[in-house]
């Protein structure tokens, strides 16, 4: 037990050694906190009146969110339980002589660690929650511990769920049986209600407030502590929080208690792990590409030089989906057609946007990531803009695509004509190609080794910085000759100051590839 | 072939690589040794182009990360880097295609051959094992018929097979007027390969013989790698 304890002291020290040793880290890191505190201290004075739709509204938001973590929690311990180790743990934990449960605690307490990051996200949120609900002062302390417990406990019921099926394969079946089998239930009845209701999203809210999962031990208790930052502390609060921290107590004694032996199924997957947290960590998205089926197919890679990288791209994505059409097409498509039918309202430039956010969100994951990830793009004997170019191509058409459907399709959400849609499609396309170009600049100024989320922050600053006056000048000559262009001016601008910053960004990558330090 | 002339590499602060100069002659083998740390791998990825450096690389008479120098290139890396989604064939042909290299299936199944590779053609990259991976690399290393290879660790997770055949390959590549420059810390792998030695530590170069400078010295590399690095 000691050794876990100053191992997890190590960890947690070394780590903050390490922002003393990066100032530029610590002062974004402080900048952020800063930035938390005054939104969450300002949006406390914001406070809107209390009604039933609005309670209603918050009700579901928070038991989805409840439901949504349990269900992920369990179906990791199910499946996975394994991924609370890294490498390094099955190398030197599993072979010291340290009883099986106390390292499963350990994994746990890092688990913990991870979930961190949702109470950042929730105090990003807390200004927009107080905006639309009526919370109460002390109402994102109640938020932020009901989460902390809904992590912790959610944490522990996975490391158990992972444990008993570990014991025997029956045993991990039953329980695999019993979540997907609530979780089929609860959804049964979602949709249920959805159609009968006929508003999606009104037939959501109803179902998410029926009585009985006030009823059911854990999600009921859980999701009466949120309530109480609505409604008021009291009680009864401290009664729920009470049974959340005993069941917790519970389980971590059922887990002490189990003969377990799951070292060998945790040392093969720590090394899947490793490579997805090494491509997590310079800030890709996982695809989950190991368990995507790979098609055989019997393409050849047809031309020489710079197109090679093209070739070998379009055979890459043959085998695993369409030429242009990918996992992450399907779903930035699905996700803005979702925001695009709920926020209808908004009109089709909010769709826009929200698009132009995704892609920049995911811009890290993209081929052009890929590829200079590895030597061969750096060796191949050709100029550095033909290198560009190809490896960039089909990811540009891609979005072009992407842009093409989503707003083909949401023609008939917003009522506006065909031209319209196919104009946006191509502006979503040209921003793709700017977002994607910007890289080429960004990789020069950011080559200082900063940390994911600093450089996350910087890059989407900059890429503010080049998109910004396009927005501006569009809007401007926009409103002077929209009416000639029937209402296309803006797009066509948009369209023309994309290109030109593209191209520019091209012209200006001339020999990036000897400029830069492969990572 | 090969003129590395006051070369030096800091990441952030720290400088890996502290201004060395060293040369490799056509059909020359120069094995870089060194405890870890001691910056060969930061050379020799310098040498193929893939950091910033200050100092000069020519090959050939020609810059290092000119086209015309790439062409005559080859890196393999110490550790290998597949696509996932390509087969071993697909890997063999994209890096041929991309140097423009013709007729090259025969020599491409004679590699295979030769790393036990011939069922494992239509395997993908992610499929294979870490010694797999790095024969793959090594092939596609060879299969662009280059004047100068760099080899960061090339023993690392190769079967005892594979080792015996890369050795030879070494041997050939040398008689056929290749520059090769090895890098690595186990000093056993490349006994009896080699034609001049670097050791190398704190990103200095501490040691540059012969292999007959050093015959006649009646030492061994590894007492000369010891007394050296002072380790």
């Amino acid at each position: 037990m000691r050794s876990i304890i100053y191992l997890l002291q190590k960890n947690i020290i070394n780590s903050l050694k390490e922002l003393r040793k990066r100032p530029l880290k610590l002062i974004l890191d402080i900048g952020v906190a800063l930035f938390i505190t005054f939104s969450l201290i300002l949006s406390i004075k914001v406070s809107t009146q209390l009604s039933d739709t609005n309670i209603h509204i918050y009700k579901s938001i928070f038991l989805g969110f409840i439901l949504m973590f349990l269900f992920i929690a369990l179906k990791v311990g199910i499946e996975k339980g394994n991924t609370f180790f890294r490498l390094s743990d099955a190398n030197f934990l599993f072979t010291a002589p340290i009883k099986p449960q106390l390292i499963l605690f350990y994994g746990f307490a890092k688990q913990m660690g991870n979930n961190f990051i949702f109470f950042i996200l929730l105090a990003f949120l807390m200004p927009h929650l107080y905006n639309n609900f009526p919370i109460k002062n002390y109402g994102w302390a109640i938020i932020l511990l009901g989460t902390f417990l809904l992590a912790l406990l959610a944490s522990i019921m996975g490391v158990l769920v992972y444990s008993v099926g570990n014991i025997k394969e029956k045993y991990k079946n039953v329980v695999s049986y019993a979540v997907y089998g609530l979780t089929g239930l609860i959804l049964s009845g979602l949709i249920y209600n959805v159609i009968k209701s006929g508003e999606p999203l009104q037939g959501t809210v109803d179902f998410l407030n029926m009585s009985f999962f006030n009823y059911i031990p854990i999600i009921g208790w859980l999701l009466n502590i949120y309530i109480s930052a609505v409604l008021g502390f009291n009680f009864t609060t401290v009664i729920y929080i009470c049974l959340i921290i005993l069941s917790g107590i519970g389980f971590l004694f059922i887990i002490y208690n189990l003969d377990l032996d799951y070292y060998e199924d945790a040392l093969n997957n720590s090394i899947t792990k490793e490579e997805r947290l090494s491509k997590a960590k310079s800030g890709k998205v996982v695809w989950n590409q190991f368990d995507t089926k790979i098609r055989k197919t019997t393409g050849k890679i047809n031309y020489t030089r710079g197109r090679a990288i093209l070739s070998k791209q379009i055979l890459e994505a043959r085998k695993i989906g369409l030429i242009f059409i990918d996992k992450s097409t399907l779903f930035i498509s699905g996700f803005s057609l979702i925001f695009a039918y709920i926020m209808q309202n908004a009109g089709v430039n909010s769709l826009l946007y929200m698009m132009i956010y995704i892609n920049i969100i995911f811009s890290q994951s993209n081929q052009w990531y890929k590829e200079l990830e590895k030597h061969y793009i750096y060796l191949i004997p050709e100029s550095s803009i033909k290198k560009i170019v190809y490896a960039t191509l089909l990811e540009n058409i891609k979005a072009l695509i992407t842009g093409l459907i989503t707003f083909i399709i949401a023609t008939f959400i917003y009522d506006i004509g065909l031209i319209e849609g196919l104009i946006l499609g191509i502006t979503y396309g040209s921003f793709t190609c700017v977002i994607l170009f910007s890289d080429l600049i960004i990789r020069r100024i950011l080559g200082v080794g900063l940390s994911v989320f600093a450089e996350r922050l910087i890059r989407f600053l900059i890429i503010a910085v080049v998109l910004i006056p396009g927005l501006i000048l569009s809007f401007f000559i926009g409103f002077f000759i929209n009416e000639y262009t029937a209402g296309q001016a803006t797009y066509l601008v948009l369209i023309l100051y994309n290109t030109l910053i593209s191209l520019l960004f091209i012209a200006l990558s001339k020999g990036i590839f000897e400029k830069i330090d492969m990572r | 072939m090969l003129d590395v002339s006051d070369l030096k590499k800091s990441y952030h602060k720290v400088e890996a690589v502290k201004g060395i100069s060293f040369k490799v002659s056509t059909g020359e083998i120069v094995i870089i040794l060194g405890p870890n740390g001691a910056g060969k791998s930061t050379v020799i990825k310098c040498i193929a182009g893939l950091l910033r450096y200050e100092g000069d690389i020519w090959i050939n008479s020609l810059k290092n990360k000119t086209l015309e120098a790439k062409r005559i290139l080859s890196y393999i890396p110490e550790t290998p880097s597949l696509y996932e989604l390509l087969t071993v064939s697909e890997h063999v042909d994209f890096v041929a295609k991309a140097y423009n290299i013709k007729d090259y299936e025969n020599r491409a199944e004679e590699l295979y051959e030769r790393f036990d590779l011939l069922d494992k053609k239509n395997k993908l990259g992610k499929e294979l094992s870490k010694g797999m991976q790095q024969k793959v690399s090594i092939i596609c290393g060879l299969i662009t018929n280059p004047k100068l290879i760099l080899f960061d660790e090339p023993m690392m997770g190769l079967d005892p097979k594979a080792i015996k055949e890369l050795k030879s390959l070494f041997l050939e590549l040398r008689d056929a007027g290749v520059g090769i420059i090895i890098s690595t810390h186990i000093i056993d792998s490349i006994i009896g390969l080699w034609d001049k030695a670097l050791i190398m530590k704190d990103g200095n170069i501490i040691y540059e013989r012969s292999k007959e400078e050093l015959t006649e010295s009646d030492e061994t590399l590894e007492e000369v790698f010891f007394r050296a690095t002072g380790i």
